[in-house]
């Protein structure tokens, strides 16, 4: 991502913050699917930059003679986070607090169970030293 | 994704509610809500697969 790509995100930003402005007043379910799409929109503009910094950590991890299972958990992690992050505020900005606070219990146990058998290893390594 | 698809939504958003207006003021309630909802469902289906495309790089990208 070079400079010219963040100038181009901000702009799309303000042109959307103007437009949800004005759709909402009228037509808030309307404004609640502007949201949604000016937020998808930024992260489909971000991901060309997020892959390259995924592929510069693989190749450190690689150098560093890190486990890629264990790194391939923490990308998945990232992921389902940028996810969660994203559904459970346009909840929060629909008025929906209750619904947003389920999405983000979802996502918590969905991130428990990646990192599941990270914490089995490290209790058998435990077990292991004892 | 482009910007001009947030302006499609956003006209579609105004036009909508431009329409409601006017036919509330006529006294044709049921004939505005049926156009709010069309509206609504028009926009739904491309904020959807918007969606699907985002889930889509999102599961490339980080492997789920």
């Amino acid at each position: 991502m070079n400079n010219l790509d963040i100038f181009k995100i901000l702009a799309f930003a303000l042109v959307a913050l103007v437009l949800i402005l004005i759709v909402e007043k009228n037509n808030k379910e309307m404004g609640v699917l502007l949201i949604l799409l000016a937020s998808i929109g930024i992260l489909v503009g971000v991901f060309s930059s997020i892959k390259e910094v995924i592929t510069i950590l693989k190749k450190l991890a690689d150098g560093a003679g890190i486990n890629s299972k264990y790194l391939s958990i923490i990308i998945k992690v990232t992921g389902i986070a940028y996810l969660v992050e994203i559904v459970k505020n346009v909840c929060v900005d629909a008025g929906n607090s209750s619904l947003a606070t389920k999405v983000e219990l979802a996502g918590k146990l969905s991130i428990a169970i990646l990192t599941i058998p990270l914490i089995t290893n490290v209790i058998s390594l435990v077990e292991g030293l004892v | 994704m482009s910007i001009d698809i947030l302006f499609k939504i956003a006209g579609i958003g105004i036009l909508v509610a431009v329409l409601n207006q006017v036919l509330s003021k006529a006294g044709r309630e049921d004939q505005a809500m049926l156009i709010s909802i069309t509206g609504l469902v028009i926009v739904l289906m491309m904020v959807v697969k918007e969606i699907s495309g985002l889930f889509d790089t999102v599961r490339t990208t980080f492997g789920l």
